[in-house]
């Protein structure tokens, strides 16, 4: 049973916890006035973290070793065990938590090289400012960094990103190879692995005569992210799964130099397959509750209308129905957001104890993803309505508030992503020190991490420590 | 269950008690004082945050700069970028009903460039501020010693009344170091037992929803979580460790990540004794297992992936760009190598190990607030040390004593071993700690036992010369690998800080560093 392999501290905390604060509270609590259900009846049924207190439901998972990596967040582990559409999902994963860390290296690199600017920073420079931006989306910045770099070698790397420019975002015609990863062929087998790369990747000259700096390539991590990406195609269509599902998954997560052309291709993908059927596998251990929800946030993504987008999908998406109970005049209420979060986990839990007529030490676990999926939609609907202090308020929580096994290393990233945006690395350091035995690339993005950290530490003119 | 409250919680959502609410927290230790410019403590940081308003911040969300007391709209940059005309926002009060004004804000300035002011913070603004002048009541012009490209960056100081001082050599022990006037959300004044807090409402700047609050020091820690779960107190800044999985599933409390980096040391004492030998310092970082100590006094899990505490080799986390990670931390004992480091720096055993005759005896200090987070680490240290052969006396040091007389290097005859820990934010300059004392220079103001190493000194200033960012990061990378073979300290572990709130406090955000940035926000609701 995969349960016997979740982590025995949390499982047993929970147990422990359980039996220190007593049924009695519990009890009590249960008393308390009823209010209207925030999800009616058959709603809840139709949410996977409902359906997973069933032990035949589970049985499609359990003992599978990918899904059971997954569950004890050993993604390493569930990259390699993975299998089927298991595979195509977990390939899936891990090409939107590398474009996650491409975009985290792009913002880095572009504050160092512009807003966090040193006298040191010479020409070279604007072709790593050059790559940042055109990953960024700052076409017109990107192409005066790229016209004046000087370097005979990083012009050279440089040319493969100007169709990029010239067509103003990046397409599927567009093939860009990376110049230090060692890409492996895109075999059936879902055990190619890059092979480690060292870091930094090569040195530019400073203004200091003599003195050089070590950098990486973004490059690098667009690569492998697109490898993930190709390889989830593969496996998608080995597995006769749509391999638009790909494009679903990753919407949320893609970098805004393919936001153009994702959009391009969004209605007629919606199109097709708002009638298919979703694999159970898009779902397991994920942020849509029900197949709608994923359709939901891929059509939130390229959305202009993001209200109408919620009511739109607030009858069949359960995240937009709750979501859209949170908007007060057009904005999205943190506390609501909070509120409603909280009780759809508590729902879930009184539900699979009901349905199964006994309680199971890890029903919480699974329940705890409920909450989490509110979060993360409700981070993205704060963006989409550019409520962009709430987003961050709502990504605070979520990180807070998740179990150890519904931390969700793509939201994680991409809280990071969005932390080095703000000119804030700390966190996005930790995040990518503790991840790096599960994404070895994370040090590529790591790098310009460290750099941006000792520029703006060096310039904070406050004292250090304090204890 | 896990967050029941929560069904509690909808129905009220937005029943505010205000007032009616004291809010009360336990934070590691009093603070040794509410004068900002001469705050040594995270738990003066924290407090200053609730006194006063900085003059710029980063938001704690999504990092903007702003100011709760300059209109944005109308700051001008002038003087070719060296300075910068700021215009006060209407309407704010101080604690005491003063207006504040321009005269305020250039009279922190004042007093920060004043060399009378023996204040390390003020030191730090000296390098980069030149004047300040009052225009109009409203309008103050900053001139900065040159042009920077983010001068806001270098505004973040707490602002001080004019009206409370009467020169600009502001000295740290006067009544407004108890009783401080502010304009930050909260006044009120520090009494022996608690600080006490209480909303600052007579201002535009600030309407904070809670009405009260009360800082107590925090006990032990079974007392803490135990008050915390009965709905005593509030919250709790500092949760030990081995008390946080179980608080993680309670339904009435909330654990909060706290972003700092944190990191715990023994200092050794480099003047005294055998410890003047580098020898027999490699041979007690030898003889401590860290593993075992982690397990026993932070409750560590080997299975958690999400373990707080990790161990370090050098003084900085190892997520940060300053970890020299070819340095490897001793995470268990080598007798081996220990015993044969002993011998060569000619001590003797026989049962304990001897030194120019006499049984060596090490005096261990511990910073007190941290038994509170690490159960029995002083007694673990000390038994660890006893079965290596060395004879041991232990004893727990105040917080005042500790910043008063440990930081300062003022107990360098008492003790041969301290244990403590340093928090940074953004910048991880060490060079205060490493550094030679000099109090003319400002250097080695946190240096505890007076070490002085010539090599290590070049690469602090190798460190503070650097001319490019790979510069500063090799220099700290060679004094991380000086620093772990010449051992003035002995490098635990850093360790996260999580905080836990009672569930009826509402709409947290913890600011990193200074944690109660964000306090106008938080609420106390009726439900849990």
């Amino acid at each position: 049973m995969m349960y016997g392999l979740v982590s025995s501290s949390l499982l047993f905390g929970w147990l422990g916890g359980l039996g220190c604060t007593g049924t009695s509270s519990n009890s009590e609590e249960v008393k308390e006035p009823t209010q209207a259900a925030l999800l009616p009846q058959e709603d809840l049924e139709r949410l996977w973290v409902f359906k997973a207190a069933d032990a035949e439901w589970r049985g499609t998972f359990e003992g599978n070793p990918g899904w059971t990596s997954l569950f004890n967040r050993d993604y390493e582990g569930a990259l390699s065990g993975a299998s089927g559409s298991g595979d195509v999902r977990m390939q899936s994963e891990f090409a939107s938590i590398y474009r996650q860390a491409t975009q985290m290296h792009s913002h880095a690199t572009n504050h160092i090289y512009d807003t966090d600017r040193q006298e040191e920073d010479g020409n070279d420079t604007l072709y790593l400012r050059g790559v940042a931006r055109t990953i960024l989306a700052d076409y017109e910045g990107a192409n005066s960094d790229f016209t004046v770099v000087e370097d005979e070698k990083l012009k050279g790397m440089s040319l493969q990103w100007k169709s990029v420019l010239e067509g103003k975002g990046w397409t599927t015609e567009h093939v860009l190879e990376g110049n230090f990863v060692n890409v492996p062929p895109l075999t059936s087998s879902a055990k190619a692995k890059f092979r480690p790369e060292s870091v930094p990747h090569f040195t530019i000259n400073t203004t200091v005569e003599g003195v050089t700096a070590g950098v990486t390539d973004g490059t690098e991590l667009w690569v492998r992210s697109r490898w993930h990406e190709a390889m989830a195609r593969e496996m998608a269509t080995q597995s006769g799964m749509d391999p638009r599902w790909v494009d679903v998954f990753m919407a949320p997560w893609v970098v805004p130099m393919e936001k153009a052309y994702a959009k391009e291709q969004s209605s007629s993908i919606l199109k097709s397959l708002k009638d298919q059927p979703l694999d159970e596998a898009w779902l397991f251990l994920s942020r849509n509750l029900v197949p709608e929800d994923a359709l939901f946030l891929y059509e939130l993504q390229f959305s202009e209308q993001p209200v109408e987008v919620l009511n739109t999908w607030s009858t069949t998406s359960v995240l937009a129905k709750i979501l859209s109970g949170c908007i007060l005049e057009g904005v999205l209420d943190v506390p609501k957001v909070l509120d409603a979060a909280g009780k759809l986990e508590l729902e879930v839990l009184e539900g699979m104890k009901v349905s199964q007529g006994k309680e199971e030490p890890f029903y919480p676990l699974f329940a705890d993803f409920a909450e989490q999926s509110v979060l993360i939609a409700g981070v993205m609907v704060a963006e989409k309505l550019g409520q962009r202090e709430d987003s961050g308020r709502l990504r605070l929580n979520a990180r807070d508030l998740a179990l150890q096994n519904s931390k969700d290393a793509l939201f994680l990233t991409s809280f990071a992503a969005w932390d080095v945006e703000n000119r804030y690395p700390l966190r996005a350091q930790d995040m990518v020190h503790k991840y790096s035995g599960d994404f070895p690339a994370f040090k590529v993005a790591g790098h310009p991490l460290g750099t941006l950290q000792i520029r703006l530490g060096r310039s904070a003119g406050v004292p250090g420590a304090a204890n | 269950m896990k967050k029941s409250w929560m069904l509690g919680g909808l129905l009220l959502t937005s029943a505010v008690l205000g007032t009616a609410v004291e809010v009360q927290f336990y934070d590691e230790s009093l603070p040794i004082t509410l004068n900002p410019l001469f705050a040594t403590t995270m738990v003066d940081n924290r407090a200053h945050e609730l006194y006063f308003d900085r003059l710029y911040y980063n938001n704690p969300t999504d990092n903007s700069l702003t100011s709760r007391l300059i209109d944005e709209s109308q700051t001008k940059i002038e003087d070719a970028g060296k300075s910068l005309r700021l215009t006060i926002k209407d309407g704010i009060n101080w604690h005491n009903g003063k207006k504040f004004t321009a005269n305020d804000i250039c009279f922190t300035i004042d007093a920060m460039l004043n060399v009378r002011t023996p204040s390390p913070i003020a030191h730090y603004y000296r390098e980069h501020l030149a004047s300040c002048t009052v225009e109009k009541s409203n309008v103050a012009k900053v001139t900065f010693k040159r042009v920077y490209h983010n001068p806001r960056e270098r505004l973040k100081f707490f602002v001080l009344p004019k009206s409370e001082f009467s020169s600009t050599a502001v000295q740290p022990d006067t009544e407004f170091a108890n009783q401080p006037v502010g304009t930050g959300p909260m006044k009120g004044r520090m009494g022996t037992l608690a600080a006490r807090f209480e909303a600052h409402t007579k201002t535009s700047h600030h309407s904070p929803k809670i009405g009260a609050m009360k800082m107590s020091q925090a006990q032990d820690p079974a007392v803490q979580i135990s008050t915390l779960r009965n709905g005593a107190m509030h919250g709790i800044v500092s949760v030990p460790p081995i008390y946080r999985p179980e608080l993680q599933t309670e339904s009435e409390v909330q654990l909060r990540s706290y972003d700092l980096r944190s990191w715990w040391f023994i200092a050794l004492n480099t003047t005294s004794g055998p410890l003047a030998s580098k020898e027999v310092r490699q041979a007690l970082n030898y003889s401590l297992d860290r593993s075992e100590l982690r397990e026993k006094s932070i409750g560590f899990d080997k299975n958690d992936k999400e373990s707080p505490c990790e161990f370090i080799s050098g003084p900085f986390v190892q997520s940060s760009a300053y970890y020299n990670h070819e340095v490897p931390p001793v995470e268990f004992t080598d007798k081996r190598k220990a015993e044969a480091l002993l011998n060569a720096a000619g001590l003797e055993k026989n049962g304990l190990w001897f030194h120019e005759g006499k049984p060596v005896a090490l005096r261990i200090g511990m910073d007190a607030k941290l038994g509170k987070e690490a159960t029995d680490l002083l007694t673990q240290i000390a038994n660890q040390l006893s079965e290596a052969g060395f004879t041991t006396r232990i004893s727990k040091i105040s917080s005042d004593d500790w910043n008063r007389k440990a930081i300062t290097g003022q107990l360098t005859k008492e003790y041969d071993m301290l244990i403590g820990k340093w928090s940074f934010g953004i910048n991880e300059d060490v060079n205060d700690l490493f550094q030679t004392r000099s109090e003319t220079k400002f250097q080695g103001r946190h240096n505890i036992f007076n070490y002085s190493n010539p090599e290590v000194d070049s690469t602090l200033v190798e460190y503070e010369k650097a001319r490019t960012t790979d510069g500063a990061k090799n220099a700290y990378h060679k004094l991380h690998s000086q620093l772990a073979d010449d051992l003035p300290y002995l490098f635990l572990w850093k360790l996260d800080t999580k905080s836990a709130w009672r569930a009826e406090v509402k709409d947290i955000t913890i600011s990193p560093y200074y944690y109660f940035t964000d306090i106008n926000r938080w609420y106390v609701s009726k439900s849990k």
